[in-house]
């Protein structure tokens, strides 16, 4: 069944089913178990009348004339019969209403004085008691331990139980019949919450994932399934928009370069005289920039998807990060800077060229984001690689977005060369080989970001070698 | 026109800037929101190209500047972000176009040029003067009829005096439309340049279009 309502409305009407006719079969039961015993209790009335009716008169068994004419017993039409019987079983004496027929002998070891059904000589059911007597006025002891069999035709009480047996039957389908629909319209009105949860599911996609479900008016079962729900919108909503913002900074970032090469064509187009050594450099330079851009999210999403190789050698580190800060002397010159840097000499298994684009990157970062005259120190020890520098613009809830891809503190491009990808290369780097990276702000704005490494466990990558 | 081009990223501005000035346009630089609201302050342009995004002192918040203290020169915002709230942003904040890079320099220029004509009140490219007719789409002028061989420079010289008819330009207000920011290196680069210009429209002196206003300075009176 694919549907709760359905599968609920099944249950509950079997489970219905089955408790109705549990009760009307206890109903039943206990009706005739109460009705019986009152139909035994007349029984045994009238077989205590019959019994002291009986008597010896000149060595004959003989019935009070009155007793004999006792309504019931009179005649073939009455409803009580008894059969007197010696001890060795000879009918002595019986009712009118048996009409000169026996009622049936005692099943052997039938204990006397117990109610039990027989069936009358014209076929019909009766229930009977037997008793054990001796004659009344029997001086001479010729009737002693004789057997008073007394019954009584229970036609009408099957027939009161039968129709008993239907109308419990009737009642019961009845009730079931009319439950089914009762049922279904309890269950719709229990499950409204669910559907209205689930119209309001349906309507929510990407152009409205800030929709927010009501948790308030909702059922409190429902409400765990609510919350999770909105969370999970929450989640999405971010990770579209992290998406949304993501593929709008690649449109930003590559725009400026196209822009500059179409500017430069139209320019050459229309002044050939424009067309020089310089204009050609610089659409190399701008053709360079738009590769680094391509590469660096490239690299990015071969990380992502983990099929970045790692591989791993003995690598002289310091040899690297000194080589790093000596490619960006020159530019830290040029915008005033002081580069400073303290590098052991640390030999580590791990990838080479991603230790090259660490530093890099993080090396770059800082000469061209430190405010001219200011200090930039590179540090290299046993364990642990950092670069630190003045960073006055930086907050330090900005420290959390640093390694975001394309994220700026000041959103305009102030130069070429950073594209806004560098740190979030470092990331995935730092990643892939399993260092864990931090930014740390010290509240006089130096700005350290360090990369931490074991040496005996270095380079145990997470990509693939 | 004189006009001032904002924009961060160096070769898109030099690039710019050249075309412009190919065109015949006096073009005035500017890196960064700083450096353009001094040049803002200090020269009166025709026309304006404003990226948003700029070191110091953002586009948009120049832009409110220009408007705030009353300068209603035409402004195109230049953006590589192309969202319908950031265009809405850059015109609510009073700006007169908006463009999203990359850029056609053609359409820039065109763009431009009809803000111009706007400003001054000409829907159609060819302003009338006399029997001057001078075409500022096609920069080109003519003379009861002749077309006239002009410079760039004289070109914008033309038409700043034909979207001003009747009005006295002083020696200043030339000079600063025709040279960039620092002005001409000659000092009599005016006079030489409205001579030259008479020249041209009337090589025999019939016709004195241009006429001179004693300590005043120069106007063109098409009557």
């Amino acid at each position: 069944m694919s549907s709760i309502r359905g599968h609920l409305t099944l249950s509950l009407t079997l489970a219905m089913a089955v408790l109705l006719t549990a009760c009307g079969i206890t109903v039943w039961t206990l009706a005739r178990e109460a009705l019986l015993r009152q139909f035994d209790l007349t029984l045994e009335a009238k077989s205590h009348i019959i019994r002291a009716g009986v008597e010896e008169d000149d060595g004959e068994l003989e019935m009070e004339i009155k007793l004999e004419k006792l309504h019931g017993f009179d005649d073939a039409s009455g409803q009580f019969f008894f059969e007197v019987r010696s001890s060795g079983g000879q009918p002595l004496l019986q009712s009118a209403s048996l009409e000169n027929t026996h009622l049936p002998a005692l099943a052997s070891g039938r204990e006397k004085d117990r109610y039990y059904n027989i069936t009358l000589p014209d076929g019909g059911p009766a229930r009977a008691v037997a008793a054990l007597l001796d004659a009344a006025d029997d001086k001479k002891g010729l009737f002693r331990n004789i057997t008073l069999i007394t019954a009584r035709r229970s036609d009408e009480f099957e027939n009161t139980m039968r129709l008993l047996r239907w109308l419990l039957a009737a009642t019961g389908a009845g009730a079931l019949a009319l439950m089914v629909p009762l049922i279904r319209h309890s269950l719709r009105r229990g499950l409204q919450p669910l559907a209205l949860l689930a119209e309001r599911t349906s309507a929510i996609d990407a152009r409205n994932l800030d929709t927010r479900l009501p948790g308030q008016d909702s059922p409190a079962e429902l409400r765990p399934v609510v919350t999770t729900l909105n969370a999970l919108l929450e989640r999405l909503n971010e990770s579209f928009a992290r998406e949304r913002r993501f593929s709008s900074d690649v449109a930003h970032e590559l725009r400026t370069p196209v822009s500059e090469l179409k500017s430069l064509a139209e320019l050459v187009t229309q002044w050939p005289e424009e067309a020089t050594p310089e204009a050609f450099s610089q659409v190399l330079a701008i053709a360079g920039e738009m590769e680094t851009v391509v590469e660096s999210l490239r690299f990015l999403a071969r990380a992502e998807e983990g099929t970045q190789p790692v591989k791993l050698n003995a690598t002289a580190l310091g040899d690297i990060i000194a080589e790093a800060a000596s490619r960006h002397e020159a530019l830290a010159e040029e915008r005033g800077l002081i580069l400073q840097s303290a590098i052991r000499d640390v030999e580590l298994l791990t990838d080479a060229g991603l230790w090259r684009m660490i530093a890099a990157n993080l090396i770059g970062n800082a000469v061209h984001h430190a405010p001219p005259g200011s200090v930039i120190t590179v540090t290299l020890t046993d364990s642990r690689f950092t670069v630190s520098n003045q960073a006055p613009l930086l907050a330090p809830a900005d420290i959390p977005q640093l390694f975001e891809r394309f994220w700026r503190k000041d959103t305009a491009r102030s130069g070429y060369g950073h594209s806004g990808l560098g740190l979030a290369l470092v990331k995935s780097l730092t990643a892939l080989l399993a260092h864990p990276l931090r930014a740390e702000l010290s509240p006089n704005g130096l700005l350290s970001m360090s990369v931490d490494f074991a040496p005996a466990a270095a380079g145990t990558g997470t990509g693939k070698n | 026109m004189k006009l001032l081009i904002v924009e961060d990223a160096p070769r898109l501005r030099a690039t710019v800037g050249t075309a412009m000035v190919k065109t015949g346009h006096t073009v005035d630089l500017a890196a960064d929101g700083p450096e353009a609201a001094i040049l803002l302050t200090n020269h009166a342009y025709d026309a304006v190209v404003l990226d948003i995004m700029l070191p110091g002192i953002d586009g948009l918040e120049l832009l409110r500047r220009m408007r705030g203290r009353g300068d209603t020169t035409p402004v195109i915002m230049l953006t590589a972000r192309d969202s319908i709230q950031d265009r809405v942003a850059g015109l609510a904040a009073g700006a007169d176009d908006y463009l999203v890079k990359p850029f056609s320099l053609a359409e820039l220029t065109a763009r431009l040029e009809a803000l111009h004509r706007r400003r001054h009140g000409v829907a159609q490219p060819v302003v009338k003067a006399g029997p001057l007719e001078v075409n500022t789409g096609a920069r080109t002028a003519r003379m009861q009829g002749q077309e006239i061989s002009l410079t760039a420079r004289e070109y914008a010289l033309l038409e700043f005096f034909a979207l001003r008819p009747r009005r006295i330009l002083s020696r200043d207000q030339i000079e600063s439309h025709l040279y960039p920011d620092g002005g001409s290196p000659v000092s009599n680069a005016v006079d030489s340049a409205v001579c030259q210009l008479r020249r041209k429209l009337s090589p025999d002196g019939s016709i004195s279009l241009i006429q001179t206003r004693r300590g005043l300075g120069y106007t063109l009176d098409p009557d």
